[in-house]
């Protein structure tokens, strides 16, 4: 993964073991409605992992809400506290 | 690690330690009780105020700078950091500003309300120099903002307002003592718009942009028509201030107008990103902004009625309190009951089901209900009671405005009760 942002909507794709959604660059509190749309609309069958460029801290009440949990992964640049973004790994809890 | 524990790490390394917001928060809830203690006291000159030093003066500044202002350095200094992605370097700015504010504020209240200059004027020069340095950390975040130009716009222009409403405050506490100022009362109506239009209304109408659509799951305003509401409501502030400042009526009218409008766009706009939200049922803290929505415009029409001579003998009195307790109150009690159990779930353990518990459980307080009720109610008597220019309808309404202020302080105190144990920093 690289820490390179894509501009305007998010974007969305699939590795074997999760769903990816980069919402990067986009503005507050885009991001957090982005991905709320991609877990309500079912788009999302396994994991979900977020690329983003701030921690969504107003996201994680809404994961709980819906039964998701969630943790920050080690970003690219080997810090949780990277300044190039934060990498969010949601599942459904049970799952 | 699990996914909770993880979590909490990294939650921490962004947020405040919670004994900052809270600081913040709880003297607000002290203010709160206290303003509407004074006003309970100072009911037959407050019914009519004017200005000048005295009882009335003081439960003003208890709501204005204990009240509004200390909830808005909290919630500033707590969420800005987390949107602009801006880390504080270190906390003890942020305390030195409390000890400062805060301390500032009792001594100020106190000289207001004994009218003993040799205390106001150390006391604002003090409360002044705290806001100078909130003002340096807010620019500190504000230049790290690119991402949100519209809330950056706002938080400038509410910056700039800060220093000119901060130095006003202090020439008129020296003006007490030596009589510098050619109107003193003119001086005082500038005073007044720079805070509660320019320094706390810009924040407010900034912050929405950005704290109305997240509780609403919505799309942040379009770019265009929020950029345009802001050079408005800017416009308005500015003539407002000019018009205050020369004692000019038809300016002052004028800027009114040019507000009306400003509001108008604002409240279009916050319309419509609840209607495309994805929560619909926002709760009793929505009643509330509802509530404040309504009263920004009606602030405005009652400053333009007086302005006219047509909101009776008291319309200068009405308009202040509409825009001190209607509007800016209103807003700030809605949005702080919203983010205090918020900010209180990132700090319990386990953070992930402790958190929403905690969010749910005091979404609905009884101490919530029993603020909301009284705070509309002392609302609409307050105002009857300064159109009949009754003291004895007002201190009926000041005394429901306590029992309402009283069971809001019962939920903050509930709420850092709730989150005590698992972190006492």
């Amino acid at each position: 993964m690289t820490c390179a942002r894509p501009a305007g909507t998010p974007r969305m794709w699939r590795t074997a073991d999760a769903v990816h959604i980069d919402v990067r660059d986009l503005e507050p509190p885009e991001p957090m409605i982005a991905i709320l749309r991609a877990i309500d609309e079912g788009e999302v069958d396994t994991a979900l992992i977020a690329h983003l460029d701030r921690e969504p801290i107003f996201l994680y009440p809404e994961l709980d809400d819906r039964g998701w949990g969630h943790e920050i992964l080690p970003s690219s640049c080997a810090s949780p506290n990277c300044e190039d973004g934060v990498m969010l790994r949601m599942v459904r809890w049970g799952s | 690690m699990s996914i909770g524990a993880s979590f909490l790490g990294g939650a921490k390394s962004r947020l405040l330690p919670p004994s900052i917001p809270f600081r913040f928060f709880s003297a607000a809830a002290v203010f709160h009780v206290l303003m509407w203690l004074g006003l309970l006291a100072a009911a037959n000159e407050a019914v009519s105020f004017r200005g000048g030093p005295g009882p009335a003066l003081s439960a003003v500044h208890l709501l204005a700078l204990g009240v509004l202002v200390t909830t808005a350095i909290g919630a500033s200094v707590q969420l800005l950091p987390v949107a602009t992605r801006r880390t504080l370097h270190a906390v003890w700015p942020v305390k030195l500003v409390f000890w400062l504010t805060v301390p500032g504020m009792i001594a100020l209240v106190a000289g207001m309300y004994t009218a003993w200059v040799n205390l106001l004027i150390p006391a604002a020069v003090v409360v002044g120099t705290g806001l100078m340095l909130f003002g340096v950390l807010l620019a500190d975040n504000l230049r790290r903002a690119s991402s949100l130009p519209v809330v950056g716009a706002y938080g400038w222009a509410a910056l700039a307002a800060l220093v000119l409403v901060a130095s006003l405050g202090v020439t008129l506490a020296v003006n007490e003592e030596v009589g510098i100022l050619p109107d003193h009362g003119a001086v005082a109506l500038a005073h007044l718009v720079l805070g509660g239009f320019g320094f706390m209304g810009l924040l407010v109408l900034g912050f929405s942009h950005i704290l109305v659509p997240m509780f609403a799951l919505s799309s942040a305003p379009p770019k265009r028509p929020s950029s345009a509401g802001f050079v408005i409501a800017l416009v308005a502030l500015v003539l407002g201030t000019l018009g205050a400042l020369v004692n000019n009526r038809e300016v002052l009218a004028a800027a009114a107008l040019i507000g009306l409008l400003a509001a108008v766009m604002h409240l279009w706009l916050m319309y419509r990103v609840l209607k495309t939200g994805m929560r619909k049922r926002l709760g009793l803290s929505f009643v509330l902004v509802r509530v404040a929505w309504i009263m920004l415009p009606a602030t405005l029409l009652i400053g333009l009625a007086a302005l006219y001579g047509f909101a009776g003998t008291n319309g200068a009195t009405l308009f202040g309190f509409m825009l001190l307790f209607g509007w800016l109150l209103t807003f700030l009690v809605a949005i702080l009951q919203r983010i205090m159990p918020f900010l209180a779930s990132m700090f319990v353990t386990p953070p992930a089901r402790g958190g929403t518990a905690i969010v749910a459980e005091l979404s609905g307080a009884p101490a919530l209900k029993i603020h909301a009720i009284c705070h509309a109610l002392a609302l609409l008597t307050l105002a009857i009671a300064i159109i009949l220019d009754s003291a004895a309808i007002f201190r009926l309404g000041s005394a429901v405005g306590l029992v309402g202020a009283l069971a809001f302080a019962w939920f903050t105190a509930d709420v850092i009760r709730r989150m005590l144990p698992a972190n006492p920093s």
